[in-house]
C-alpha cells in the first residue's frame, strides 16, 4: 500500500530535505524528514485516509494544508493533532483518528503558574502585525527599520504566507521583485527581516482574539497578551469550497493545499488530476503539476471564458491540457480516495445540464475556485466590513492609507480584498508609512515614499485584468485622512 | 390597511415559543418581528442548561411544567431534542454542604428529586472527574440540556410551515397607544401595522421599547461570558457547577464543551475579557484537567436580565388590555420557554394564565410590593 509520492527531480525546484527519521503509522515504520509537516510525510508515503468522521464514518484526508479545516487530524501518541501543522519528530506513533478526539490526560499544554491570577505574559509594543505573508513582511520591514518596536505573528511553521509556494517568476519593476520566483522573494525578504533588531517574529503563533486586556496570542498552548499602539491586519485569505457529491473524499483538495504539498515539501498531490477553476490559481497550479510530473486531465470552468491571464492559459494549452468552459464537477467517485470526477455542462445560471455528464478517471480533484478574505480578527476589532464580490466577500472599509474606521487599525494584502502578492507588498508599505506619519508627524521622506507607493499601486491596478478589483475598491475606499 | 395581527416583538426563544402555542390554539394571524436574526439575543448566547432545582416555589412549579414541555417538544417538533443528563453541583466546604442539605429537602418537598451525593457517588456519575477538594455534590437527575441553535431553527421551520410570518432584520421602532390599547406598531422598512395584540418578548431591548410609553420596567442587563471548545469525545454527562465560584462546564451532545463563570462587568460594557477565560479554565480544570488540552473555538458575551426579585415578568402591562410582556428571565429564559410560551398564549387567547405561579409574576407586583424570593440563581 505504501507508495512513494516524493518528487525526486524537478526542473526548477531543489528540495533540501532534513535529516531522515522514522515514524510509525498504525505500527508500520515510515520514512520522513525533519522539517516536514506530518501530513506531508504521511501523504508522501501513500496514505490517503487520515481520519474517519464521527457521525457518518466517512474517510478524510488533507484539504487545506495550513491548519484551517481539520480534515487531516490524526492521533500522535494518543493526542489528536492537525497533522499539516505538526512537524515530524523521530519515533512518533501515529494512528488514524476514529470519531471524536479524546482529550489526553497527560498535560502537555498545562497552564503554568497555576496559582497566579494571570498565567499570560503581557507585553506592550508599538505595532502588532498579524500575518507574515507579503503584506505583513513589507509593513514589518519599513516599521522596524524606522525605529518602531514591532511584533510580527504568523500561525504557520514558516514565514512568507502564500509566497513560499509560488514557483513562478514575477514580472513588473525591479522594486517589485521582477524576474524572481515567489519563494526566493520570501527567502530574501525573510533574511532582511531577521537582521532587524526591533522586530520580533513569532511563528506558529495564532492571534486568537481581541479583548479588553489586549490581543491574545497563543503559541503551542502558551499565551501572550499584547498591547499594541498600532495594528496591521494582514492575515490573507482562505480557499473557497465547492458543493458536489463526495466532495469530502480524500483526493479532493484545495489548490493552495496542493501547492503546499508540492512546492514546499516536494510531494506530488496526485498522478492524474482534474483542476476546477481557470483563474490564475487554477492555471498556475496546472502548470506546476505538469512540471512536477503529474498529468492534468482537464481544467473545468463554469464561466463561458477563462478567468486568469492569457499568458498562463496559453502555457497550459501548449501542453495539451483541455480547458472545458461552461463545465463543472458534480460528483467525485471512489471509496477511500477519488477514482474519477463526474463533470457536466452548465447553463447560463450555472446549473448542471442533465444528460451531459462525463466521467473522467483521476485520483485528485483540485479546487481553485477563489479565496475569501480572512476577516475574523478584522471584525473583532470592530472594523466595518461590506460585502464586495469582486474582492472576495466581506472586506474592511478603509481609506487610501489603509486605515480603517477604528483609529490605528490598518489592513493590507488579501485580507483587504483578494488580489496578489505584488499589491500586497505595496499595501504593506503604504500602511507602514501611514503609521510612521501618524506616529512621528508628516516628515517629508515618509510622505514622499507613501505617495510613491500609492502611485505605484494605482499604476499596477490600471491594467485591464484589474478591472474587477478597481470596481470593487469603489465600494470600500472612503475619504483621505 | 393590512389585517390587524398578533405581533410578537422579538425572535428569541420566548417569542418563538409564544408563536408556537398561539398557533396551536388556532390563531392564524401571527407575525414575529426580529431586529436581527432568530436567536440573536440572549437565546443564541445561552449555555443550553435546563433544570427544575430552584429554591422558590414559583420557579420550581414553572420549571416542572417546562420540563414536561421539553419532553413533549422532543417528541413533537422535528429537530428539538432534550437530553436528560442531569446537573451536578460540586460542594467544597462544610457550609455549602449544610446549606445544600436544606436546599435538597426543599427541592424534595416541592417534588424535585435532587440528592446529596458523596465523593464516591460523584465519581460514579462523572467517572472522568478529578475529585480534588470536592466534599459532596447535589445531583439533579431530572435536569438536562438542549441545543438553542437546534431548537430555534426547528421552531422557525415549523412556524413558517404553520403560516406564522417571521420578519428578520425588521425592528419594531415604536408602539402607538390609544386609550387602554396598543393600536399599532411602527415597523422599520414597513411602516405602521395595526395590531390586535402585541407580545413584548424583546429581551434586553424591551426596556427601550417601553420607555416612550412611560413604562420603566425594572430589569438590568448583566453581561455574562461563555466559551466553547472544539468537539471531543464524551468527557462528562451532567452539567457540572463549581458552586463556590459560579463556574460551570456543560458538554453538549455534539462533543463541544461550554465553559462559564461568574465574571462581573458593567451593563453597557460588552468587551470580551481574557480574565474570564482564565477564571473559567482555572476553576473547571481543577476537576477536569484534560480540558487544558482542548482547543478553544469561540467566546462570546450576552445578557442575563435581572429583576429586583430574580423572577421574570410575565403578564399584561398595567393599564393595557392587549399588551403582554415576558422577559427578565435572568439566566433561565431558555429552559423556561415551553411553559412561558404556553402562558403567553393563554394570556392572549383566554385573558389569564393556566398556573397560579404565573399570576405571581405579573409585572405590577413591584408596585404592589409583592416580591418573590430565590436563592439559587446561576447557570
Ligand atoms: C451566558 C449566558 C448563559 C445562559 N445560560 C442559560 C441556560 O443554561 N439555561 C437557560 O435556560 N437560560 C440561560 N441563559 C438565559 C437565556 O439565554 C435567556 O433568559 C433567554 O434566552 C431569553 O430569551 P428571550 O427570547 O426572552 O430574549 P432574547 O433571546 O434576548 O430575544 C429577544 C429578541 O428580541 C429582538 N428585539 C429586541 N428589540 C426588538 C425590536 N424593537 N424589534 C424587533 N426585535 C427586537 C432581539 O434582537 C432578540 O433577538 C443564559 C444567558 C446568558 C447570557
Ligand atoms: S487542517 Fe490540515 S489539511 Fe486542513
Amino acid at each position: 500500500m505504501l507508495r512513494n509520492r516524493r518528487i525526486e527531480s524537478h526542473p526548477i525546484l531543489h528540495f533540501q530535505r532534513g535529516k531522515e527519521v522514522t515514524i510509525f503509522f498504525e505500527g508500520t515504520p515510515i520514512k520522513a524528514f525533519e522539517g516536514e509537516s506530518l501530513a506531508a510525510a504521511l501523504y508522501a508515503s501513500g496514505i490517503d485516509v487520515f481520519r474517519w468522521t464521527p457521525k457518518l464514518g466517512r474517510p478524510r484526508g488533507p484539504f487545506c494544508m495550513v491548519g484551517k479545516c481539520g480534515s487531516c487530524m490524526v492521533e500522535v501518541n494518543g493526542v489528536a493533532v492537525r497533522s499539516c501543522i505538526t512537524p515530524v519528530r523521530e519515533g512518533m506513533n501515529i494512528r488514524r483518528l476514529r470519531g471524536l478526539p479524546t482529550l489526553p490526560k497527560n498535560l502537555d499544554r498545562m497552564i503554568e503558574k497555576e496559582n497566579s491570577d494571570n498565567p499570560f505574559e503581557e507585553v506592550k509594543t508599538d505595532v502588532l502585525i498579524v500575518g507574515g505573508g507579503p503584506a505583513g513582511m513589507a509593513a514589518s520591514e519599513v516599521l522596524a527599520s524606522n525605529g518602531m518596536n514591532v511584533f510580527l505573528v504568523d500561525d504557520q511553521i514558516r514565514l512568507g504566507g502564500q509566497l513560499i509556494k509560488q514557483t513562478h517568476i514575477f514580472f513588473g519593476s525591479q522594486e517589485l521583485f521582477a524576474g524572481k520566483r515567489g519563494f526566493r522573494i520570501a527567502e530574501e525578504y525573510e533574511a532582511k527581516l531577521r537582521s532587524l533588531k526591533n522586530l520580533h517574529i513569532l511563528l506558529q503563533t495564532t492571534a486568537i482574539g481581541v479583548f479588553k486586556e489586549g490581543v491574545l496570542l497563543l503559541n503551542k498552548g502558551k499565551g501572550l497578551i499584547i498591547k499594541p499602539k498600532y495594528v496591521v491586519l494582514s492575515a490573507g485569505a482562505f480557499e473557497n469550497y465547492l458543493l458536489f457529491e463526495n466532495n469530502d473524499l480524500p483526493g479532493v483538495m484545495g489548490a493552495g493545499g496542493a501547492q503546499t504539498l508540492m512546492n514546499l515539501y516536494g510531494v506530488l498531490p496526485g498522478r492524474e488530476v482534474v483542476v476546477v477553476g481557470s483563474g490564475n490559481v487554477g492555471l498556475i497550479i496546472t502548470y506546476q503539476l505538469l512540471q512536477a510530473g503529474a498529468k492534468v486531465k482537464a481544467i473545468v470552468e463554469a464561466a463561458p471564458r477563462i478567468g486568469g491571464w492569457f499568458v498562463h492559459a496559453a502555457k497550459v494549452r501548449r501542453y495539451g491540457v483541455p480547458i472545458l468552459l461552461r463545465h463543472t464537477v458534480i460528483a467525485a467517485e471512489g471509496k477511500d480516495r477519488v477514482r474519477a470526477a463526474i463533470i457536466s455542462e452548465v447553463d447560463e445560471r450555472w446549473e448542471p445540464v442533465k444528460g451531459t455528464e462525463k466521467r473522467i478517471e483521476c485520483d485528485t480533484i483540485l479546487l481553485a475556485v477563489g479565496l475569501t478574505p480572512n476577516t475574523e480578527l478584522v471584525r473583532q476589532f470592530g472594523v466595518k466590513t461590506v460585502y464586495v464580490p469582486e474582492l472576495g466577500g466581506l472586506v474592511p472599509v478603509r481609506n487610501k492609507y489603509l486605515e480603517t474606521n477604528i483609529p490605528n487599525v490598518f489592513v493590507a494584502g488579501d485580507v483587504a480584498g483578494v488580489e496578489e502578492a505584488t499589491t500586497a507588498f505595496i499595501e504593506g508599505w503604504i500602511a507602514a508609512y501611514s503609521i510612521l506619519i501618524k506616529e512621528k508627524g508628516p516628515q517629508s521622506q515618509y510622505v514622499k515614499k507613501r505617495n510613491e507607493y500609492i502611485r505605484m499601486l494605482d499604476e499596477y491596478r490600471s491594467s485591464p485584468v484589474s478591472a474587477r478589483v478597481r470596481s470593487g475598491l469603489r465600494h470600500v475606499e472612503v475619504g483621505g485622512s | 390597511m393590512r389585517r390587524a395581527e398578533i405581533a410578537i416583538v422579538g425572535g428569541g426563544i420566548t417569542g418563538l415559543s409564544a408563536a408556537y402555542y398561539l398557533s396551536l390554539m388556532g390563531i392564524d394571524n401571527i407575525s414575529i418581528y426580529e431586529a436581527k436574526y432568530i436567536g440573536y439575543g440572549s437565546t443564541g448566547r445561552c449555555a443550553a442548561g435546563i433544570r427544575a432545582s430552584f429554591t422558590s416555589e414559583v420557579h420550581v412549579t414553572l420549571m416542572k411544567e417546562a420540563i414536561k414541555g421539553w419532553k413533549k417538544w422532543s417528541e413533537e417538533i422535528d429537530g428539538v431534542k432534550f437530553y436528560q443528563d442531569g446537573y451536578l453541583w460540586l460542594l467544597t466546604n462544610d457550609k455549602e454542604v449544610r446549606l445544600h442539605k436544606e436546599i435538597m429537602s426543599l427541592h424534595n418537598s416541592l417534588g424535585v428529586p435532587t440528592k446529596l451525593v458523596d465523593r464516591e457517588e460523584v465519581k460514579e456519575i462523572a467517572p472522568n472527574i478529578v475529585l480534588s477538594d470536592v466534599m459532596a455534590a447535589l445531583y439533579d437527575p431530572t435536569a438536562g440540556k438542549s441545543s438553542p441553535f437546534d431548537t430555534t431553527l426547528a421552531l422557525r421551520r415549523l412556524l413558517l410551515k404553520r403560516g406564522v410570518k417571521i420578519h428578520e432584520y425588521t425592528k419594531v421602532l415604536r408602539m402607538i397607544r390609544a386609550g387602554s390599547k396598543i393600536k399599532s406598531i411602527t415597523v422599520e422598512g414597513v411602516g405602521e401595522q395595526e395590531v390586535e395584540y402585541v407580545v413584548i418578548a424583546a429581551g434586553f431591548w424591551s426596556r427601550e421599547l417601553l420607555q416612550p410609553l412611560g413604562y420603566e420596567i425594572p430589569i438590568i442587563g448583566d453581561p455574562h461570558h461563555l466559551m466553547i471548545t472544539e468537539k471531543v469525545s464524551p468527557l462528562v454527562k451532567p452539567l457540572v457547577i463549581h458552586k463556590a465560584s459560579g463556574s460551570y462546564l456543560n458538554q453538549l451532545p455534539t462533543g463541544k464543551i461550554i465553559l462559564g463563570a461568574e465574571y462581573p462587568v458593567r451593563e453597557n460594557d460588552l468587551e470580551l475579557r481574557i480574565g474570564f477565560i482564565i477564571k473559567a479554565v482555572k476553576m473547571m480544570s481543577r476537576y477536569f484537567p484534560s480540558i487544558l488540552n482542548a482547543n478553544l473555538q469561540r467566546i462570546w458575551i450576552g445578557y442575563y436580565l435581572k429583576t429586583p426579585d430574580h423572577h421574570p415578568l410575565i403578564g399584561f402591562l398595567p393599564g393595557l388590555e392587549n399588551a403582554v410582556i415576558a422577559t427578565g428571565f435572568s439566566g433561565h429564559g431558555y429552559m423556561m420557554s415551553p411553559i412561558i410560551g404556553e402562558e403567553i398564549a393563554n394570556l392572549v387567547v383566554k385573558g389569564r394564565p393556566r398556573l397560579k405561579a404565573t399570576e405571581k409574576l405579573r409585572p405590577s407586583r413591584f408596585e404592589e410590593g409583592e416580591m418573590l424570593e430565590e436563592k439559587a440563581i446561576f447557570g
